[in-house]
C-alpha cells in the first residue's frame, strides 16, 4: 500500500527515504468471504543515521526535508482518510521516530474496499496511484487477483539520479505477503513463491528491479 | 514607463552611480542617522561597465527598461548617471516624520530626464526640474549634476498628540467613541440584554461582513503648504457599502425556524439587530469619511514637509554632515557599500512600535529601553574570490565594560589539535562564564528595568537573588566558558537496525541486526577546572547501566539512538564528547592527530566567536552519505566544490566597539566575486 505511495513519485521517494536503503513489507490477509487485513510497513532503520542526519536539515536538493511533526501529520491525514472509507475499519498507525519504522494497518469488508482506498489516496496525494495497481476478488470462484503497472513517472524520475546513487538502490526491498485462509490452489508469478502449508504467497523484490519494471506484481492467486 | 519599475530602476542606479563626491557629500543634512554609501568608483574598478551593460542585457534588464520608456537603452551610461563617484542613501529623524534621501550623482541631465516617463509632469520647484509620485509621498528634483530624491514616513504617534491634531484638523476616529457615547446604541444594547434574559437564549453570535470600496479623488496644489481639511472633496467619493448579517442561535433545537426573522421578531431579536445594521452603517460611513479626511490631510503635511525638506538640501540651509569619531569615511579600494547607524539604540526606538508594544503589554515609556549600543558601521567588500560584510557597533562605557568582562576569555589552546584540516567545520564560542553569571542579571536590570518601572525593584531583587544562588566561581569552574564544536567528515560506526526474518510459512518476526555505516563525526569539547559533577554524573549513569566505563572513557548508548554511541573523556582539563570511539581513544592515547591548517588555527586563536563551514566538502559528504542526488543538481555540485569557506567570526571587543565578520569564497572563476555573481545571474537566467 505505502509502496504505491512511494512509487507515485520520485520527490515523495526521496522525501520518505531521503536514503536508498530501505525495506517495504505489505502483508494482506484474505479470507473466503473476501473480507480481511492489511498491513504495510516502510522500515528505514537501516539508515537511521542518515535520516536523523538529513531531518536536522532544512531541505536536501531543494526538496523540503520534512518535520517529524509534518510526518506525524501526513499519517494522522491517511489514517483519517482511511477511517472515512467505505468498507475499512480498526485503521492503526504507528510512527517509530527511534528506528524511522512506519505501519499502517487495517481491516476491509471486502477487497474493493482496498481499490477505494487507493483512489482516495490518489486524490491527497494528486497521483495516479490507482492507475498502477488494483486487486480483485471473487468469493465464488475463490480467485484473488493483483494488476500491477510500473509507474512510468517514477521510472523516468529514477533515471535523473547519478549513477553511484541508482546503484545504492540496492539494498532497498519490496516484500508482499498474501495469506488465504484456504489452501492456494495456484499463482502465477514466477518470481513469487508458495509456502509449504500453501497458505501464503510471497514475493520480495529489489527496489531497482520494481520501478525498471523487471519485477511485476501482478498475480493471480486460485484457492481451492 | 510605469512608476514602480521607474522608481526601482532609481533605487537600482543609486547603487551603480559615481560623481564628484565630495560636493554630494557636504549636502547631507549634519544630523542625519543613518548613511548608505555607494562606492561604484570602487565597483567599476573590480568589474567593467561593458561587462556588467553585457550581464544585464543577457537579463533582458536594458530590452524591459526600453520597453517602458520612449527612447532606446543600451548600456547603463545611457541613463545619464555619472559612474566615477559614490551616491547616497541616508535617513533624518525629527519628533514627526523619518525623512529617507537619496543624492544620486549624474553625468549627463538631459539622458536622465528622458529617462522619466513620458506621462509624468515636470513642474520646476526650487529651481530644479522636479516630478512627484501621485500621492506626493516622494519628490525627485535634478540639475546638471545631481538628482535629489526625498521621501518620508510620518510617525503615528505625532499625530496622535491633541495639539497636534487641533492644528491641523485631526478629528477622533469615530470608531472609537462608537460604543461609548451612543445613546440610541446604548437602548439597543439593553434592549437585547433584555431580549437575551426573557428568552434565556445563549449563545448568540452576530457576525457582519463589510465588503467595502472606496474611491477617493483628492486634487490639491502641490505647492499648496496651508493644510485644510476641506481638501477632501466628499462628492468626488463613492461608497460602495454590502453588508451581510448572519445570526446563529446554539440553543434552539430547530435552528431553521430561529433562522426565520418572524421567529426573530416575535422574541424582539429584530431590534438589536436592525439597530445594529443602521449604526452599523452609519459608523462606517463616518469612518471612511474620517479615514479619507485624515489620509489626506496626513498627505499634505507629509507633501509640504518633503518639499520643505528637499529645498532646505538643496539650497544647502543644513548644516553639512560631518563624520563622527568612528565613521568609517575612506573606503578600502574593495568596499562597494558602507553603512553607517548614528545610533542603534535611537534606530530601535524608531522602528519599533512603540506605541502598540506599550499599550499591549501595559508598561512604561519604550524610550528608555536602551541596550547601550550606540554607533554601527558596516562595509561590504569585494576582496578576490571573497565577498565579506564587516562592521562595528559602538557600545556606551557601561556596556562596553560587561562585555568586555564576558568575552575576555579565549579558547583553550589545547583544544586547535583537535581540528584537522579536512574538518567539514567548526564552531568555536568562548565567553567568560563566571563573568557572564556576574554581569547579565545586572545588564538586564539597568537596561530592562527602566522602561518597566514597575518591576524595577523586581528586577533589583532578581539580580540580588540570583547573585547569591549561583556561585559563579564555581560554576566558572565547571563551565569555563570555551567551546569547540567540530564536524569532521564520516566515520564507520556499528549500528543496529530493524530486520525481518520469515518462517517456512512466511510468518515474519521484527530482529535487531547490526551493520557498519557512515555517520557524521562529531566532536564538542569546553573546558572545565572542576570535573566532579561530571564524574559523578556518569558514575551515576554507570550505577542505572545506562553508561559504561571502560578504560576512562564513558559510553552513553542512549543519548541518541539515531546517532549511536556518544563518548566522554575528560582529559587535561577538557571534557570531549564525540560520537567517535577511535577518536576518542586517540585523544586519550595521544595518537589522534589532527593536520590543522594555519588559517583555521588563526580564526580560531583571533575570535571569540568564529564559524566555519567548508562549502566545498559538501559533495563529498552528500556522497558518503549516499544521499540520492539528482543530475539536474550537477552544475550546483561542480559549483559547490569550487566554493571556499563560509565563515561568521567576532574578535570580541576592540575598545568600546564590538567587532563582527561575515564573509564567503566564491569559486576562484573570473576575476573576482562580482564576476562569478554576474555569471551565475546569467547562467540563472538562462536555466529559467
Amino acid at each position: 500500500m505505502l509502496k504505491r505511495i512511494f512509487l507515485s513519485s520520485i520527490v515523495l521517494m526521496l522525501v520518505f527515504s531521503l536514503s536508498s536503503c530501505f525495506d517495504i513489507v505489505e502483508e494482506i490477509n484474505v479470507q473466503s468471504n473476501g473480507a480481511g487485513k492489511v498491513k504495510a510497513i516502510l522500515n528505514l532503520s537501516k539508515s537511521k543515521t542518515k535520516v536523523a542526519s538529513l531531518m536536522l536539515l532544512d531541505s536536501v536538493n531543494g526538496i523540503k526535508v520534512p518535520s517529524k511533526t509534518t510526518i506525524q501529520k501526513e499519517m494522522n491525514d491517511i489514517v483519517l482518510l482511511l477511517r472515512k472509507t467505505k468498507g475499512v475499519s480498526n485503521v492503526n498507525s504507528n510512527l517509530d521516530f527511534n528506528n524511522y519504522i512506519a505501519t499502517l494497518e487495517c481491516n476491509f469488508n471486502n477487497v474493493a474496499a482496498l481499490n477505494a482506498f487507493t483512489k482516495t489516496l490518489s486524490a491527497k496525494f494528486k497521483t495516479n496511484i490507482s492507475g498502477y495497481t488494483t486487486y480483485a476478488y471473487d468469493p465464488s470462484s475463490k480467485v484473488f487477483v493483483r494488476k500491477y503497472n510500473a509507474s512510468q513517472d517514477a521510472k523516468k524520475e529514477f533515471a535523473k539520479l547519478k549513477g553511484e546513487n541508482q546503484k545504492a538502490f540496492n539494498d532497498a526491498y519490496f516484500t508482499s505477503i498474501y495469506r488465504f485462509s484456504d489452501p492456494v490452489k495456484s499463482q502465477q508469478n514466477s518470481k513469487a513463491s508458495l509456502s509449504p502449508n500453501r497458505k501464503a504467497v510471497m514475493l520480495r523484490t529489489g527496489m531497482l528491479d520494481l520501478i525498471n519494471g523487471k519485477t511485476n506484481l501482478s498475480n493471480t492467486i486460485s484457492l481451492n | 514607463m510605469n512608476t514602480k519599475l521607474f522608481f526601482a530602476t532609481l533605487f537600482f542606479l543609486i547603487s551603480l552611480s559615481h560623481v564628484n563626491a565630495q560636493n554630494h557629500y557636504k549636502k547631507l543634512p549634519a544630523d542625519i542617522n543613518f548613511l548608505a554609501t555607494f562606492d561604484t568608483k570602487n565597483l567599476f574598478q573590480l568589474v567593467d561597465a561593458k561587462d556588467v551593460n553585457a550581464t544585464l542585457n543577457k537579463l533582458d534588464f536594458f530590452k524591459k527598461l526600453s520597453d517602458s520608456l520612449s527612447q532606446e537603452v543600451h548600456q547603463i551610461e545611457d541613463l545619464g548617471i555619472n559612474l566615477a563617484s559614490k551616491s547616497y542613501v541616508f535617513t533624518r529623524l525629527t519628533d514627526s516624520v523619518t525623512f529617507i534621501g537619496a543624492l544620486i550623482p549624474l553625468v549627463d541631465a538631459r539622458r536622465f530626464q528622458a529617462f522619466i516617463p513620458t506621462h509624468k509632469k515636470i513642474h520646476v520647484v526650487d529651481g530644479l526640474q522636479t516630478i512627484y509620485s501621485v500621492d506626493r509621498s516622494i519628490r525627485v528634483s535634478w540639475d546638471e549634476n545631481t538628482a535629489y530624491v526625498m521621501t518620508g514616513v510620518i510617525k503615528d504617534n505625532y499625530l496622535d498628540r491633541e495639539d497636534v491634531k487641533t492644528r491641523f484638523g485631526l478629528t477622533a476616529n469615530p470608531y472609537n467613541s462608537y460604543y461609548g457615547t451612543d445613546a440610541m446604541m446604548a437602548e439597543s444594547v439593553d434592549a437585547a440584554e433584555d431580549a437575551t434574559y426573557e428568552y434565556d437564549y445563549a449563545d448568540t453570535l452576530v457576525a457582519s461582513v463589510e465588503d467595502t470600496a472606496v474611491d477617493i479623488v483628492i486634487d490639491s496644489d502641490e505647492n499648496d503648504m496651508v493644510i485644510d481639511s476641506t481638501v477632501v472633496m466628499v462628492d468626488d467619493m463613492d461608497y460602495v457599502t454590502d453588508t451581510v448579517t448572519e445570526i446563529m442561535i446554539d440553543s434552539y433545537e430547530d435552528y431553521d425556524t430561529i433562522t426565520d426573522n418572524s421567529v426573530l421578531d416575535s422574541i424582539g431579536y429584530s431590534i438589536y439587530e436592525d439597530q445594529e445594521d443602521s449604526y452599523q452603517d452609519e459608523t462606517n460611513t463616518a469612518y471612511y469619511q474620517w479615514l479619507a479626511q485624515t489620509d489626506s490631510i496626513k498627505g499634505s503635511i507629509l507633501g509640504g514637509w518633503i518639499n520643505t525638506e528637499m529645498s532646505n538640501i538643496i539650497s544647502g540651509t543644513y548644516k553639512s554632515f560631518t563624520a563622527p569619531k568612528g565613521f568609517t569615511k575612506k573606503s578600502n579600494k574593495g568596499t562597494v557599500a558602507h553603512y553607517w547607524v548614528r545610533s542603534v539604540d535611537e534606530l530601535y526606538q524608531n522602528f519599533m512600535p512603540t506605541g502598540i508594544i506599550e499599550q499591549a503589554f501595559g508598561i512604561g515609556s519604550l524610550s528608555k529601553l536602551k541596550y547601550g549600543y550606540e554607533q554601527a558601521n558596516l562595509s561590504l567588500d569585494v576582496d578576490e574570490n571573497k565577498m565579506k560584510l564587516h562592521g562595528t557597533l559602538g557600545l556606551d562605557r557601561e556596556t562596553a565594560r560587561i562585555f568586555k568582562k564576558i568575552y575576555g576569555r579565549k579558547l583553550n589552546s589545547k583544544m586547535y589539535k583537535y581540528v584537522d584540516k579536512d574538518a567539514l567545520g567548526f564552531l568555536s564560542f568562548s565567553v567568560n562564564s563566571e563573568a557572564y553569571l556576574k554581569y547579565i542579571p545586572q545588564y538586564i536590570q539597568k537596561y530592562y528595568g527602566g522602561f518597566m518601572p514597575k518591576y524595577q525593584e523586581a528586577f533589583s531583587i532578581g539580580a540580588t537573588l540570583f547573585d547569591i544562588v549561583v556561585d559563579e566561581k564555581a560554576v566558572g569552574k565547571v563551565f569555563k566558558g570555551d567551546n569547540l564544536f567540530v564536524l569532521n567528515g564520516v566515520t564507520m560506526q556499528e549500528i543496529t537496525y530493524t530486520d525481518y526474518e520469515y518462517d517456512e510459512d512466511y510468518n515474519y518476526k521484527q530482529i535487531e541486526k547490526t551493520k557498519m555505516d557512515e555517520i557524521p563525526q562529531l566532536l564538542w569539547m569546553f573546558s572545565s577546572d572542576d570535573m566532579r559533577l561530571f564524574e559523578q554524573l556518569l558514575a551515576l549513569g554507570v550505577r542505572q547501566e545506562e553508561v559504561v566505563q571502560e578504560d576512562g572513557i564513558y559510553k552513553i548508548g542512549k543519548l541518541s539512538r539515531q546517532f549511536s554511541n556518544f563518548y566522554v573523556l575528560m582529559k587535561d582539563g577538557i571534557v570531549f564528547l564525540g560520537n567517535d570511539e577511535n577518536q576518542i581513544k586517540g585523544i586519550k592515547n595521544n595518537t589522534y592527530s589532527a593536520n590543522i591548517d594555519r588559517a583555521s588555527k588563526k580564526v580560531m586563536r583571533k575570535n571569540r566567536f568564529a564559524a566555519l563551514f567548508r562549502l566545498n566538502k559538501v559533495p563529498a559528504l552528500m556522497e558518503d552519505l549516499e544521499v540520492p542526488m539528482s543530475k539536474d543538481f550537477d552544475n550546483l555540485r561542480a559549483d559547490l566544490a569550487q566554493y571556499g569557506d563560509f565563515y561568521m567570526t567576532s574578535p570580541g571587543m576592540k575598545g568600546n566597539s564590538f567587532q563582527g565578520e561575515l564573509g564567503i569564497e566564491f569559486p576562484n572563476k573570473g576575476e573576482n566575486a562580482l564576476y562569478f555573481l554576474m555569471d551565475l545571474l546569467e547562467r540563472m537566467a538562462v536555466a529559467k
